[in-house]
């Protein structure tokens, strides 16, 4: 059984509980889903109480806990959940890139903490949330679900995912898509590697379907900056025995180029399809990168169009 | 091409060194398992050859640079413009087309074909089959401007002296120095007699050597100009300049010129071919023509050793080289020692190109080292050999008696005859055959010997006024005698044993031999040979004698000892004495056999001769060397003995010490007036002082703290007297093979300088290249720099 304190770590959620704004707009966000608010007007069930925090509703505090304990609390109330969110975990074998590495996690194991964090904010809120994981094919799936208790099985999924095939983003994506049956928010987390034109029909394809889509692409900075200097032989991770035995220095200035090239074409792509693409490397904390992200999406009104 | 610095160029091999860090990295390899191999494999599969290409160029650019240093700091030379294309200018702009290829994608097989074409070139002129084009072309600066090593052999024979040639000749290197190039460096050789430098190494200090130059004095013997010209070649092939040359300035008289006829001319002048970038010759000739020149040309004494009192005939060989004949009014005069003084003087006549010869008669009064002088004193054109000297050791008469084992009435019969007659020459002279001596001049012998029969020695003591006792062909000795003798031997004397068919060789053995006192050097076996036997013979090996009892014999003209032949001779058993100090073996028969052996006895030596001393079993009393043999053993047993003290210039001077005068201060004081110190070292057991640096011709006083011991006189040689010119046809054809190099200037009117700077100004040496192959060394380092940046760019 896996522990789910190995995805989610205390510091990283009570630092992003504590931007309780920030918190509660993500929580709206997934909550109002398409509506811009689905809880005007009609309680159907008191859930549980909350902490006021600046920007509130006054109207919605409870007076009588006010009253009995000098304290001000929200009344909150059990409501449908109106958000599904998909979170698609590549796991192909480039995302295994830093195992071996002691500085960062690799690749997939950053996914996975971000997956996880995602799916414990969407579940707090009382979101569905469901978890593929896949490389050219869907490895396994948990559909998406709500309550505390479907944590478990997302850290369980998470826990025995693993870094290992080939990847082909786009054909997995018509995989994926026809089976997320209603629409909702979809949050790919994968390093994008692959045939751009290919990755780019398959989010077209989520598009029809009208889910949200937001990529996470997850970077080692090794990939980024390519630092090394010695000869070198790079083993594909994903392919078997292809191998190359190079000088970096010489090919870096023209690695770098073709990344350049690559990552704005994969930009220029996500934005024609009106997908939202948000880059972070293994070295950045997670939190503080899914924070700004989340700050970054409340600033263009993104919780409104998500 | 070639190269100053000739060994640096191995430092070319540090390019294996860019090769092996090179194939280290590509052997050491970093292994990364990773994930973006999409965007790697696209940037390799476009470029995999332009990269191999770039790494190519880069290794290529990185192995030049310690082969194009290491040229530049062997400091390459390009003689002409075939050189200068063949061996720089290809093979960079092979290197440069190479580079361009990676540049230009289009035209890249272009430059890979010039590339191609420059290194076959190259590679062609390497191996010799290029054109001739360019070869005659020289390249160089003004040769006025250029910095030059210079050798000047200087002639300071006595010829030089005449017409004031010397001063001339030094006139000329003055002039050198002042207009010498800072970077220059200059070396002067003394040609006269052996080749000396006037400083160890080539100076770039005029000044100092100018002062040294203006101090020598044309004092040396006759020149040895080959030996002169390998050594300067020696040198000036390791000067640090491009231009180098060799400057002769002589007299150019023909006795120098002799060995120019014979192979070691052509010895010459095939190394000077064989050098490469070989000097300039310039030849200036400083010898004006002589009118009149006299010489003393020879002095022969009668004995290098006189007694005290005992009359020294000098016989003096005068020649004269002019045309003008003297009728008894040439002054010839014998001086003695420093004193200047005439000791006698005699007039003579000689006439035109003839020699005569002169005698005097001189008594010393005392003993010691003495030197006399035969002086002409009729000036002419070469004052320096009118004068000649010798060097006479005065000592007080040695007493020696001789043993007579086996004598007979017959005159020559007895034992000792023979060795009696060697001994005192001049004493039988006039006795023994009672006639009168051709010369009418009582001289007497340096020994006094005087022969007794054995049954006589037996009551007498032989201690009084002898100093050596000959033992010839002695049966036995009586007991006394037998002990008495070691005891003689020990307090200074010295004993002669001489074999014989009467000699009881068991009693010597029992007595004198290991079982007796020891005396003998060696025990005795037994004897070999037959003397009745005319065809079988042994003689006495032709060795290098080391013993200086038998010195005088290492230079042939004192005749050799191998021309006897020993019939019969007892032999001696080494093995017992081998690791005896005190016994040496002084001289060998052919087969090995001992044939003079010598012991150390106390202060005295004991000799063995293991042949008769008369001709009853060889020949050697028969034979020119006998008596110079008898005598330097006598006088060696006596301790008289001397190495010569009259040499040829370049000849070491010896002298042999006393016991525990080893640790005395020795100096020498050579004819220019310079003092030098004399270290003793050890010979066999006695400390020698040698001296060797005779090169200056005149007399060589050795002191033991400021008391003269001995006197030496170096001989000049005597063809330094003929002052016959060379023609200057003899010259060009004795220059035959190496005259394109050469340049004859003459001196003798005083303008030898102007002449030569003429002539230098138009003088081209080859360029050094070592300015271009740093820019080209500076170049690669920056285009290395470059083009790694560079060409991590360029891949797309």
């Amino acid at each position: 059984m896996a522990n789910p304190n190995d995805f989610l770590d205390p510091k990283d959620i009570s630092r992003l509980a504590n931007h309780q704004v920030l918190a509660r707009r993500v929580v709206e966000g997934f909550c109002s889903g398409l509506h811009r608010s689905p809880h005007k007007g009609f309680s159907i069930e008191f859930k549980q109480h909350r902490a006021y925090t600046r920007g509130d509703e006054i109207r919605r505090l409870d007076w009588k806990v006010f009253a009995k304990s000098d304290r001000f609390y929200i009344r909150e109330y059990e409501e449908e959940t109106n958000l599904r969110c998909h979170l698609l975990l590549d796991s192909s074998g480039s995302m295994g890139y830093g195992e071996d590495q002691e500085e960062s996690p690799s690749k997939l194991a950053y996914g996975s903490r971000l997956a996880a964090c995602f799916a414990y904010l969407a579940l707090r809120q009382t979101d569905s949330v469901g978890l593929t994981t896949f490389d050219a094919k869907i490895r396994s799936m948990v559909p998406p679900r709500g309550g505390a208790s479907h944590n478990r099985q997302i850290i369980d999924l998470l826990a025995k995912s693993k870094a290992g095939e080939d990847t082909d983003l786009g054909g997995v994506f018509h995989e994926i898509a026809p089976q997320l049956k209603k629409r909702g928010l979809v949050i790919i987390i994968s390093d994008c590697f692959g045939d751009i034109p290919s990755i780019l029909k398959g989010l077209a394809h989520f598009n029809h379907a009208k889910h949200d889509v937001v990529i996470f692409q997850i970077w080692h900075r090794d990939e980024l900056d390519f630092p090394f200097r010695s000869w070198t032989r790079f083993d594909c991770l994903e392919q078997e025995g292809m191998k190359h035995t190079v000088d970096p220095m010489h090919l870096k200035e023209a690695y770098l180029e073709n990344l350049k090239e690559y990552r704005e074409s994969l930009v220029q792509g996500c934005h024609k399809h009106r997908v939202q693409l948000f880059s972070m490397t293994t070295d950045q904390p997670y939190a503080e990168g899914l924070a700004s992200f989340l700050s970054a999406r409340a600033k263009v009104g993104m919780p409104v169009h998500l | 091409m070639s190269f100053l610095n000739g060994i640096l160029i191995l430092g070319a091999f540090t390019a294996v060194v860019p090769l092996a860090i090179h194939l280290f990295n590509r052997s050491r390899f970093k292994i990364v398992k990773w994930g973006a191999t999409h965007l790697l494999e696209s940037v390799l599969h476009k470029n995999r050859k332009q990269i191999q290409l770039e790494q190519w160029i880069i290794l290529l650019i990185r192995c030049a640079i310690p082969v194009i240093l290491a040229l530049t700091l062997a400091r390459m030379v390009v003689m002409n413009w075939n050189s200068f294309l063949f061996f720089l200018l290809l093979p960079l702009a092979a290197l440069l087309f190479l580079i361009l290829i990676a540049f230009s994608r289009t035209t890249g097989w272009l430059w890979g074909l010039l590339s191609l074409a420059c290194l076959l070139a190259t590679l062609l002129g390497a191996f010799g089959f290029v054109p001739d084009w360019g070869l005659e072309k020289k390249l160089s600066a003004p040769s006025g401007e250029v910095p030059a090593s210079t050798v000047i052999l200087l002639d300071d024979s006595q010829s030089m002296n005449t017409a004031n040639g010397f001063s001339k000749a030094q006139s000329f290197i003055s002039g050198f120095l002042q207009n010498m190039n800072p970077q220059s460096e200059t070396a002067v050789i003394q040609l006269g007699g052996e080749p000396a430098l006037v400083f160890d190494k080539p100076t770039s200090d005029p000044g100092a050597l100018g002062l040294r130059v203006d101090g020598l004095f044309a004092q040396g013997d006759q020149i040895s100009l080959l030996s002169g010209l390998d050594q300067a070649l020696s040198i000036v092939s390791n000067g640090k300049n491009l231009k180098r040359e060799i400057i002769l300035l002589s007299d150019f008289r023909t006795p120098d010129w002799e060995e120019w006829k014979n192979a070691t001319g052509d010895a010459f002048r095939e190394r000077l071919n064989s050098t490469p970038n070989p000097p300039e010759l310039t030849w200036v000739d400083f010898g004006n023509s002589a009118k009149k020149n006299l010489s003393v040309e020879k002095i022969v004494l009668s004995a290098k050793t006189v007694g005290i009192g005992h009359p020294l005939r000098i016989r003096a060989t005068l020649r004269n080289f002019s045309d003008e004949s003297f009728e008894g009014n040439l002054l010839v005069r014998l001086l003695g020692d420093q004193n200047e003084s005439a000791l006698d003087e005699a007039m003579v006549s000689v006439g035109p190109q003839a020699s005569t010869q002169v005698s005097f008669t001189h008594r010393f009064n005392e003993a010691g080292p003495k030197v006399l002088h035969i002086e002409l004193s009729e000036p002419d054109d070469l004052p320096q050999d009118n004068r000649r000297s010798v060097a006479v050791g005065v000592i007080e008469q040695i007493g020696v008696l001789l043993v007579d084992g086996d004598p007979s009435k017959e005159w020559l019969r007895g034992e000792t005859d023979f060795i009696k007659l060697a001994l005192t020459p001049f004493q039988e002279n006039t006795t023994a055959k009672n006639r009168k001596p051709r010369t009418g001049l009582e001289m007497k012998d340096l020994i006094k010997a005087s022969t007794i029969p054995t049954d006589q020695f037996k009551n007498m003591d032989p201690t009084v006024g002898t100093s050596l006792i000959v033992l010839a062909n002695l049966e036995s000795l009586d007991g006394s005698m037998m002990q008495e003798l070691p005891l003689f031997v020990e307090n200074g004397g010295g004993v002669l044993i001489c074999a014989g068919n009467r000699m009881n060789l068991s009693w010597y053995n029992q007595h004198w031999g290991l079982e007796g006192s020891n005396f003998l050097p060696l025990p005795i076996t037994g004897s070999k040979g037959n003397p009745q036997n005319e065809f079988e013979f042994s003689k006495i090996a032709n060795a290098y004698f080391e013993h200086p009892a038998l010195s005088l014999f290492n230079d042939p003209r004192n005749g050799s000892l191998s021309e006897a032949r020993i019939k019969k001779w007892i032999q001696l058993d080494e093995s017992r004495a081998r690791n005896d100090p005190r016994v040496t073996v002084v001289a060998r028969l052919e087969n090995g056999d001992p044939l003079l052996v010598e012991k150390k006895w106390g202060k005295g030596v004991v000799m063995f001769l293991t042949t008769s001393i008369d001709t009853d079993w060889n020949n050697l009393p028969a034979r020119p060397s006998y008596l110079p043999f008898v005598q330097q053993i006598s006088t060696y047993l006596s301790e008289k003995v001397l190495p010569p003290k009259t040499v040829s210039a370049g000849f070491p001077l010896t002298y042999y010490l006393p016991d525990g005068k080893a640790e005395t201060k020795y100096q020498i004081i050579i004819p220019n007036g310079s003092k030098r110190k004399l270290i003793p070292h050890k010979r066999k057991d006695n400390y020698v002082l040698e001296f060797t640096e005779t090169r200056l011709p005149g007399t060589y006083y050795l002191s033991e703290e400021n008391q003269v011991i001995s006197k030496f006189v170096v001989l000049a040689s005597r063809a330094e007297s003929n002052l016959n010119k060379v023609e200057k046809e003899q010259i060009m054809e004795a220059s035959a093979g190496i005259s394109e190099k050469l340049t004859l200037i003459d001196g003798r009117d005083g303008k030898a300088w102007n002449a030569y700077q003429a002539i230098d100004q138009h003088r081209k040496f080859g360029r050094e290249t070592w300015k271009i192959l740093l820019a080209v060394v500076l170049g690669l380092i920056v285009m290395e720099m470059v083009l790694l940046r560079r060409f991590g760019r360029m891949v797309r």
